[in-house]
């Protein structure tokens, strides 16, 4: 800290309960991010064998054959075992979903049009890396992994062998050939309309059905798709589809129990030569853990948590995951506390703070440009608290150790999100307070009220098993837990980019590509009309093309072990990308940059329908000269009604274009033959949106990154105070969407205490009643974010919200870090 | 003789006005429950460690921020009084008596970068009633209220005793921050239905007070009689403490024995913070208050434990 900044210190600082935490903590902290190809390496050696096989079967072979041959890792101190990779905090390269921007890196090419709007963190663990790199026997790959020479041609083997394979290219190779509006999704890249190709990453945002495949364990599992093969009589391709489907689910049930083992067997061979008595004996108990789950289900609590990580990594590990998530953790895991009478408060909290470090070592690699739109973030989502099916208290003596566990141990992994309720009890919402206040930026508030109303008009289920199963698959994306299918979105629509084509007759002015032509707005209502049309246009576009990458999907990376652990497709027969899942209505359409086109609209109607100060002409124009020499222009625009101050001038504008998005996004239907789902959201991508749209009727001038959030009011202009910033929110139906984020940030005094607590708690109460339906606090100091700016060491675990999720802020870029320090510092 | 209004009869509404300089929602340590505080502009006080200046003039006055300005000069040349002088641009000067008298603050809406900004506006009861009111889900949950601070909100009398007919009419809590400084007779018909007080004692030393504040606390403390004969339980003492001005022990004693005299049951002590400071600077005046930036804490627990030792309930923020 430097002596003359005098900062208000936060109020909730802890340790690692124990030791045994803080040594794996700082040797997480210490370690640099690693490239592992091992597992890509066996699939890419399976898949060579095993060409010819049904699709179903050799995605299942090749992941079975990868997973039985990793490298069982057990660190010291490990009470919990599995692990992704060979390394500490390591990332799985897929080049079964993307080989491309894979030979890229090596060939030192720009990967996407996007790059070159891309702004990555280089703090933290990629600063140690790129030291690491220049004293040992290391390359750095893609700006911030390490890379062993050997790994590195093991590596560029895969990614040639998936060339013409991978999801990515047989996705292209067919909607490159088939796609009617095939250039407006190349343009729209270019020209940043959307987010860059999503292949790399895309699967995520489910959670897998951990209750049943706790309470019965996998040979049950097995048993059962074993009978149903049996049973059936093929009689037809969709009868032989079912069979081969159940055939590929044993495979990899069988190969999850065989990896379980050979983590049984490493932890016997390294008790036979271990000196220390204690330790010796941890390690044949973690032995006996491993021989045991997943196999059968777990005798005690330690067992299921082990159980639970082997469970929900092997799900990982199959899959180029983002927005993965534990689901509702302190409801099926409660039996198994409830149960053991043997175990301590003390022990349980202690392997709750070892898995969040187990959970924080997952790293993932995908393209330069999304990776500096998902900062690095892995959004696995922890949600507690809620109801039960009876809509009672859902929280219960876990949930308030997962909150101490998150208070004491201090990692960006996982989130964790309150399902908000009034039924719950006082004693957990305070300590969710006490967590808000350490800082680190979780937990987010979800109401449940509104996804249930959200999910009754989507997949029509019953209440009382939404209730139940209500649960968080990435950053702010509800879902049904063990029931939904993942893969949820292509990537983003950014609205600011359809503001700019629909001022421009559908040109962009930075790249000059011509979109949908469309006529050159002379009123506030023809502006409104164009830039629907875009909006449609641009939203029936991205369906499309997502709906034949999925195609793709199916026919490459189809995933066998999560179908078999979502409920009914095991009953069905039917693998996920076949429509196994219950849910089959989450897959999503996402926008961010919303709040922008309405301040820009009202200001419109404002200066040029009202007041009839300037023409539209002249606003566009100045628009394009980035207000320069127009400053008359740009304070009257900055003065126009803004959203987040309830002011409904603005504000029903901002309604209407919702209401619309939602309208248009429904008219499409997903690959699984539902209508797809309104979503907004915004993690990073308001920065690249940012920077590639040009000024804007709001007074925003060109570059700056667009709004953050989805109903947060854009930085710098909610004059009126977190109220009013609220109640503008509330006027929007949350229930239309899955998702919605809405972000706050408060200086350690204003929640100081049980009072303060309380008060934050009625706040988010009072935004709840009102039918918000996504709350997130940051509780820091401006000059203390300013002061790890410039001395990142002292801050190494400083965990600061961004727009959905959390990430350490040192390692976040300059740019994000700015707009962190510069959102509005709610008032004392 | 004293003119009481009857302060249930909506017929005898009227719909005065007067200025403010901030409604500030979410306030968290100003009375129960969540509150939202409004900020009357004008004081009789003009206390040398003041944090909000800008409360102190009746009148709206002009923020001038030198980082954001750009130096345009667009409010020089649209200055209708010749006030701004640009003419060194290091330093630029305004002539704030000139903008005193200024009722167009013409210089503020022209300027690009929101550079100057008038402080101060006025407002009808009515519009402060509607404004309030958007709070009321979060007054209901929270149990919380308005509090009227300011400036000194028992200078403007007429307006107060009009909302409270308003606010009193659906039941929400109104309290008031006041520095003690004011007229009896014009708060006699309506100060039996606030709901609670804050009331300061700065310093008690006559003279000491007279030359930080700028008035004799003889009229501070005959009011805090008056109110104390009417509910000792709605009032709590506010004591700033400031370092090396009013911090001294004698001073603290003779505040606790004020209290303990009149029968008063709470007393809160207000750490010193200079975040008034940059204000200062916007309003074009100097921060006179020198002080080092030292720990308050030892003093704070010793007051506390005496004001605990008289009987008091004792609250520091």
């Amino acid at each position: 800290m430097t002596e003359s900044l005098t900062f208000e210190p936060r109020e909730i600082i802890k340790q690692p309960s124990t030791e045994r935490i803080r040594h794996l903590r700082d040797q997480y902290l210490s370690e640099p991010l690693m490239i592992d190809p091992e597992y890509i390496y066996g699939y890419m050696e399976a898949h060579r064998k095993t060409d010819g096989m049904n699709v179903l079967e050799r995605r299942a072979e090749c992941h079975a054959y990868a997973l039985e041959n990793l490298t069982p890792v057990i660190r010291d101190n490990e009470l919990i075992v599995g692990s992704k990779t060979r390394f500490v905090r390591g990332a799985i390269p897929y080049c079964n979903y993307a080989s491309d921007f894979i030979l890229k890196i090596f060939e030192e090419k720009q990967q996407e049009a996007q790059d070159s709007v891309t702004d990555l963190g280089d703090g933290g663990g990629i600063a140690k890396g790129r030291e690491l790199a220049q004293s040992e026997d290391l390359d750095i790959f893609s700006h911030k992994f390490l890379i062993s020479k050997k790994d590195k041609d093991n590596l560029k083997e895969c990614a040639e062998y998936f060339k013409g394979k991978s999801m990515q290219d047989v996705g292209d190779a067919l909607w490159k050939t088939t796609f009617s509006a095939a250039d407006y999704i190349e343009k729209g890249w270019e020209a940043v309309l959307y987010t860059a190709p999503h292949d790399p990453a895309p699967e995520g945002r489910y959670v897998l059905d951990f209750e049943t495949a706790l309470n019965e364990g996998f040979q049950k599992i097995i048993e059962k798709m074993k009978k149903n093969i049996l049973k059936t009589q093929i009689t037809d391709y969709k009868s032989a589809e079912k069979v081969y489907f159940w055939k590929a689910g044993i495979r990899v049930l069988e190969a999850t129990i065989t990896w379980a083992n050979n983590y049984a067997n490493e932890a016997e061979r390294l008790a036979q030569t271990e000196m220390d008595p204690k330790r010796k004996q941890e390690l044949l108990t973690i032995a006996g853990h491993c021989k045991w789950v997943p196999e059968n289900p777990p005798r005690n609590f330690i067992e299921a948590m082990q159980a639970f990580w082997f469970i929900y990594l092997a799900g990982h590990i199959e899959g180029a995951h983002l927005g993965y998530s534990p689901g509702r953790f302190d409801r099926y895991m409660y039996p198994f506390y409830k149960e053991d009478t043997q175990i301590s408060e003390d022990e349980v909290l202690e392997l709750l703070e070892a898995l969040r470090i187990k959970m924080t070592e997952i790293e993932y690699v995908a393209s330069f440009s999304w990776e500096g739109l998902g900062s690095g973030n892995l959004f696995q989502n922890m949600i507690i608290g809620g109801t039960d099916e009876n809509g009672r208290r859902g929280d219960n003596e876990l949930s308030m150790l997962i909150l101490q566990s998150a208070i004491n141990c201090q990692t960006t992994q996982p989130t964790l999100s309150i399902w908000y309720d009034d039924s719950l009890s006082e004693e957990f919402l305070l300590k969710a307070v006490e967590c808000v206040k350490t800082g680190c930026g979780f937990p987010a508030w979800f109401n449940l009220k509104i996804y249930i109303q959200h999910e009754l008009q989507t997949s029509g289920l019953p209440v009382p098993v939404i209730r139940k199963y209500a649960a968080m698959g990435g950053c702010t994306e509800p879902t049904m837990e063990g029931m939904s299918y993942g893969i949820v979105q292509a990537g983003f629509i950014n609205h600011g980019k359809l503001l700019e084509l629909a001022m421009y007759g559908g040109k962009d002015p930075r790249t000059d590509l011509q979109f949908t032509e469309t006529k050159i707005p002379r009123s506030y209502e023809e502006l409104i009309k164009v830039y629907k049309i875009h909006l449609e246009t641009a939203i029936q576009n991205w369906q499309s093309y997502w709906n034949i990458v999925m195609a793709a999907h199916r026919q490459t990376c189809n995933l066998i072990y999560s179908s078999v652990l979502i409920r009914d497709c095991v009953e069905r027969g039917l693998s996920l990308d076949d429509g196994g899942a219950i849910c089959n209505e989450v897959p999503t359409t996402l926008s961010s940059g919303m709040v922008n086109v309405a301040n820009s609209l009202a200001a419109v109607k404002r200066l040029v329908e009202d007041q009839k100060l300037f023409t539209m002409a002249e606003v566009m124009e100045a628009c394009k000269n980035n207000f320069e020499n127009n400053d008359d222009m740009r304070r009257k625009a900055l003065d126009a009604p803004k959203w987040g101050n309830d002011d409904d001038d603005v504000d029903e504008i901002f309604v209407d274009l919702f209401d619309t998005y939602c309208e248009f996004v429904k008219n499409g239907i997903n690959y699984l033959g539902k209508p797809y789902d309104p979503s907004m959201l915004a993690i990073s991508t308001h920065t690249p949106f940012g920077k590639v749209t040009g000024a804007t009727p709001d007074g925003r001038l060109a570059e700056i990154p667009l709004c953050d959030g989805v109903t947060s009011p854009f930085p710098g202009t909610d004059v009126n105070g977190p109220v009013a910033a609220i109640l503008s929110a509330a006027k929007v139906d949350h229930t239309k969407i899955r998702g919605g984020l809405h972000n706050m940030k408060f200086h350690p005094v204003t929640l100081k205490g049980i009072l303060g607590s309380k008060k934050l708690i009625s706040l988010i109460k009072t935004y709840f009643d009102y039918l918000g339906f996504q709350l997130q606090f940051n509780v820091v100091h401006t000059e203390m974010l300013r002061d790890a700016q410039n001395n990142p060491d002292k801050y190494r675990d400083l965990i600061v919200r961004v727009a959905g999720f959390s990430a350490f802020f040192v390692e976040l870029s300059k740019s994000i870090q700015d707009q962190i320090i510069e959102r509005t510092e709610l008032e004392l | 003789m004293i003119l009481t209004q009857d302060l249930t009869n909506p017929l005898s509404f009227k719909n005065e006005e007067t200025t403010i300089f901030n409604i500030q929602d979410y306030c968290v340590d100003d009375g129960t429950g969540i509150r939202t505080v409004v900020f009357f502009k004008g004081c009789y006080l003009q206390c040398i460690w003041c944090s909000n200046p800008e409360s102190q003039l009746f009148e709206p006055e002009i923020f001038y921020s030198e980082i954001k300005c750009k130096r345009c000069r667009k409010c020089e040349k649209a200055c209708t009084y010749s006030s701004i002088d640009f003419s060194n641009l290091e330093c630029p000067i305004i002539n704030r008596k000139k903008c005193s008298i200024c009722e167009s603050k013409i210089c503020t809406q022209v300027c690009p970068e929101n550079a100057l900004r008038t402080v101060g506006y006025s407002i009808s009861v009515l519009d402060l009633f509607e404004r309030v009111k958007k709070n009321s889900l979060l007054f209901r949950n929270s149990g919380g209220g308005i509090t009227l601070s300011g400036g000194e909100p028992l200078a403007h009398t007429d307006f107060i005793r009009e909302f409270l007919k308003k606010t009193m009419a659906i039941g929400f809590s109104v309290g008031i921050e006041t520095c003690g400084f004011f007229d009896w007779r014009k708060v006699a018909d309506f100060i039996q239905k606030i709901d609670f007080f804050f009331f300061d004692l700065k310093i008690m030393d006559a003279k000491l007070h007279k030359e930080l504040t700028g008035v004799n606390n003889e009229k501070i403390h005959m009011n805090l009689k008056k109110l104390s004969q009417i509910d000792v339980n709605k009032i709590t003492i506010s004591v700033p403490i400031i370092p090396r001005i009013n911090d001294d022990l004698e001073n603290i004693k003779k505040t606790i024995n004020f209290c303990t005299e009149l029968g008063i049951k709470k007393i809160r002590f207000l750490k010193y913070h200079e975040w008034g400071k940059g204000k200062y600077e916007e309003l074009g005046r100097q921060y006179s208050l020198k002080i080092h930036s030292e720990s308050q804490e030892n003093g704070l627990r010793t007051f506390e434990t005496l004001a605990r030792e008289a009987g008091l309930q004792v609250n520091i923020i």
